[in-house]
């Protein structure tokens, strides 16, 4: 009963959550695009130890 | 406890808002931004010190919304506010409100999200602290973790911010996956989401497999947020491009969050009644002194000296988690209590090169690093007021039934941890040792580079009068 009565507002505030999470790394992703030219992970060298 | 409670968390969320919706009206006047944002995180700090007061007789459980269980059936979401919960809020917000009238000079010129980023991550860390719901305490990590990623890339037309922003997301977005994937786990099996609530349905019914994999997945999201190895590597990434006044919150906070969160887990949901209680504990002080080792080696061979504090903040976290790990449920505030020393030391750390050169590598001043490398004494010979935990299961809700109807023994495991491996508990010793040895010798070799700024400076000679200076006639 209590499982039926919380999982719409459990789903509900994960969307919401997830949907802001992934808006910004799609932000990054356009970001990193205009700076380096490309999205490969191994041309994304601009830091190093 | 009244409202203040809820105030804590939506007094900075709704100045976040008005921020920005009033950014336009203010203009060119930046100090009124600083002064509205700074006055609101020390009104929160202020807020969380009269409860971490309150609370010193007894913790207080805050439902929202007077949603109240029946029955012991828990719907609405509750806030639980113990020493150790307030207290670690607390530290954040005074942090937030030092960080906040730092970056008054920090920054030339600033944005008005970035005090709405500085709020909102203050929220989402206040209320990761007293939060007493499990998934809500996922939605105030993913908060968390969304204002972090932002003021990490707070200068998006350079490329190190973009990298940097983009390491730490992704890999905090997988442990907060993971985590997710465990919550919804437990709740399939235990139909709760309340801390307390899933405490006592495990210990009234034998765990099963999938609460050990639920247990496995939720530990293994806070893994990452502690930069534990082998999920150390965003902090540097991270640690190395952000603003200095957000790495100080990085360091100072934001890391040590993440191993509370797994002490809070593991001894208010999961507990004894899990059991695998040796494995576990080996486990985990394992992983705490690799993490000391490799973040000690990593520190003596970096050159960039906010990546050098990233790895000593990342070996400092292994040493806490092995002090987790060696004591006892009811002494294990001891290490937190370490925590606002070791965010203190790290704060005018982290600043010295920001206030100089804004973060480039080599403006700090010598000598800080092994300051903040030993300014953790043991974490074993601290006292604490109070033992803190666990307190869901003490909440005036729950800790009735949970006392009434629990097998003898199982709610009480104190010395378990302690005594379960001495040899293992013995290594911790050399291995703070060797900690510590590294980061002084970090410091000493980056005081010795070429070009390094002498720290006291020399004072200008003072002028011979008897030199050859010609004198007019």
């Amino acid at each position: 009963m209590t499982v039926a009565v919380t999982t719409p507002y459990t789903a509900l505030t994960d969307v919401v959550v997830e949907a802001a999470v992934t808006s910004l790394l799609l932000a990054l992703a356009v970001q990193a695009h205009k700076r380096f030219g490309t999205l490969d992970p191994q041309e994304l060298a601009s830091l190093k130890g | 406890m009244d409202h203040l409670l809820a105030l804590v968390v939506t007094v900075p969320l709704i100045a976040a808002a008005a921020i920005t919706a009033a950014g336009p009206l203010f203009g060119t006047r930046r100090q009124v931004l600083d002064a509205v944002a700074i006055a609101v995180a020390a009104s929160v700090t202020v807020m969380l010190a009269v409860i971490m007061v309150r609370t010193a007789g007894g913790d207080e459980v805050y439902w929202f919304g007077g949603f109240r269980p029946v029955r012991g059936v828990a719907i609405g979401i509750d806030f639980e506010a113990g020493s150790l919960s307030t207290g670690l809020a607390c530290l954040a917000a005074l942090l937030v409100t030092t960080a906040m009238t730092f970056s008054w000079r920090y920054f030339e010129r600033v944005a008005t999200h970035y005090h709405t980023l500085m709020l909102t991550f203050l929220a989402g860390m206040a209320g990761f602290c007293l939060t007493g719901d499990v998934f809500d305490m996922f939605v105030w990590f993913e908060l968390m973790g969304v204002s972090a990623y932002a003021l990490t890339a707070y200068r998006p037309e350079e490329r190190g911010p973009i990298q940097g922003a983009l390491a730490f997301a992704i890999t905090n977005s997988v442990g907060a996956y993971l985590s997710l994937s465990g919550i919804g786990l437990i709740y399939g099996r235990t139909g709760a989401l309340n801390m307390a609530q899933i405490g006592v349905y495990i210990d009234h019914h034998r765990p099963d497999g999938l609460v050990t994999v639920a247990f496995l997945l939720i530990i293994s999201g806070f893994l990452i947020k502690g930069a534990i190895v082998p999920f150390h590597f965003w902090l540097a990434d991270a640690h190395a491009v952000a603003p200095t006044p957000v790495c100080v919150l990085f360091s100072g906070v934001m890391v040590e969050l993440g191993l509370y969160a797994i002490a809070r887990v593991y001894w208010s949901v999961f507990g004894q009644a899990l059991g695998h209680r040796a494995a576990i504990s080996h486990v985990f002080l394992a992983l705490g002194v690799l993490t000391a080792v490799v973040g000690a080696l990593f520190c003596f061979r970096e050159r960039h000296v906010k990546r050098l504090l990233a790895f000593s903040t990342i070996s400092h976290a292994g040493m806490f988690l092995a002090g987790i790990t060696l004591l006892t449920p009811s002494a294990w505030p001891a290490p937190p209590s370490t925590w606002p020393a070791m965010a203190w030391l790290r704060r005018p750390c982290s600043c010295a090169p920001g206030s100089c050169c804004t973060g480039s590598a080599r403006s700090t001043r010598p000598g800080c690093t092994a300051a903040a490398a030993t300014c953790a004494p043991p974490a074993w010979s601290l006292p604490w007021p109070r033992s803190g935990w666990p307190i869901s299961r003490r909440s005036p809700l729950f800790s009735a039934r949970a006392s009434s109807t629990t097998a003898p023994g199982r709610t009480d495991c104190r010395g378990s941890w302690a005594c379960s491996s001495p040899a293992l508990s013995w290594s911790a010793a050399p291995c703070s040792g060797w900690q510590g040895a590294c980061s002084k010798a970090s410091a000493t070799r980056l005081r010795r580079t070429p070009g390094w700024p002498r720290w006291p400076p020399r004072r200008p000679a003072k002028p011979n009068r008897t030199s050859s200076i010609p004198r007019s006639p």
